[in-house]
């Protein structure tokens, strides 16, 4: 039991380390706060349509269109802080953006 | 001699130990951390193109390969394997963070816990060193056991 004691030991401090600080640092970052952004559906290649007609929160986004988050999908609309002209465009600096539900 | 040859044996044994336990700590550490936040996890190496189509099986065959090498460092007589094992994870972990230094550097990280928090270039750092140690730890035991015999 001896010679097992030290790793017995790294492994409780461990387990108890990730669970004070598991969830923190999260680079991951989850939904950002609701913000206006100018919405464009993006279908794989480029972007197609701004989604309304100016800047809109995602909520109001997802609702108008059918893209909705999922982690593994395909990007379906990027969001930016100003308006995209000269469409389509390749995917800039966006803000936030949806992946497709499938 | 002799006393000598005994002496330097402990010092290499409390060495393997605490190379060791720095091994079981940052593994159990990092896997339970991706354990308890896996929809995350997920997520951040869905986003790593080269790791894309594998996110949902590395996203557990990752976690639980640290848990098993940390099983082996724990029981002295794997111990040996365990290290190897632990050298050839880091430096699989290294060339990954290489890569994503070189080729996307703007993307998470998708690795557990507060090593979250260091910059691509810090973590690097942080892998090689321990690929480093593991190896020498290795080396070590390699060494005391043809002593020993």
């Amino acid at each position: 039991m001896k010679k097992y004691f030290l790793g017995i030991v790294a492994v409780l401090f461990a387990v108890a380390l990730s669970a004070f600080t598991s969830g923190s640092g999260n680079h991951a970052k989850k939904e950002k706060p609701l913000t206006d952004l100018y919405w464009y559906l993006f279908d794989g290649t480029q972007i197609t349509t701004q989604v309304g007609t100016g800047p809109t929160d995602k909520t109001s986004a997802e609702t108008a269109t059918t893209c909705s988050d999922n982690p593994i999908a395909a990007v379906c609309a990027y969001g930016y802080m100003n308006e995209q002209t000269g469409l389509p465009k390749p995917p800039g600096a966006f803000n936030d953006r949806f992946k497709k539900s499938n | 001699m002799k006393n000598s040859g005994i002496t330097q044996n402990n010092v290499s044994s409390i060495l393997i130990e605490c190379i060791s336990a720095s091994l079981i700590l940052l593994f159990v550490y990092t896997a339970t951390s991706k354990l308890l936040a896996h929809n995350s996890f997920v997520f951040t190496l869905s986003q790593s193109p080269l790791l894309q189509q594998y996110s949902i099986p590395l996203s557990w065959v990752i976690p639980f390969t640290e848990i098993l090498i940390s099983c082996f460092l724990v029981i002295p007589r794997l111990r040996k394997t365990g290290l190897l094992f632990s050298v050839l994870l880091m430096t699989a972990f290294t060339i990954y963070v290489g890569y994503m230094i070189a080729f996307t550097p703007r993307l998470p990280c998708s690795c557990g816990g507060v090593i979250k928090s260091l910059t691509w270039k810090e973590h690097l750092l942080l892998n090689i060193s321990f690929v480093v140690m593991a190896l020498f730890g290795w080396l070590m035991i390699k060494k005391n056991k043809i002593l020993l015999q």
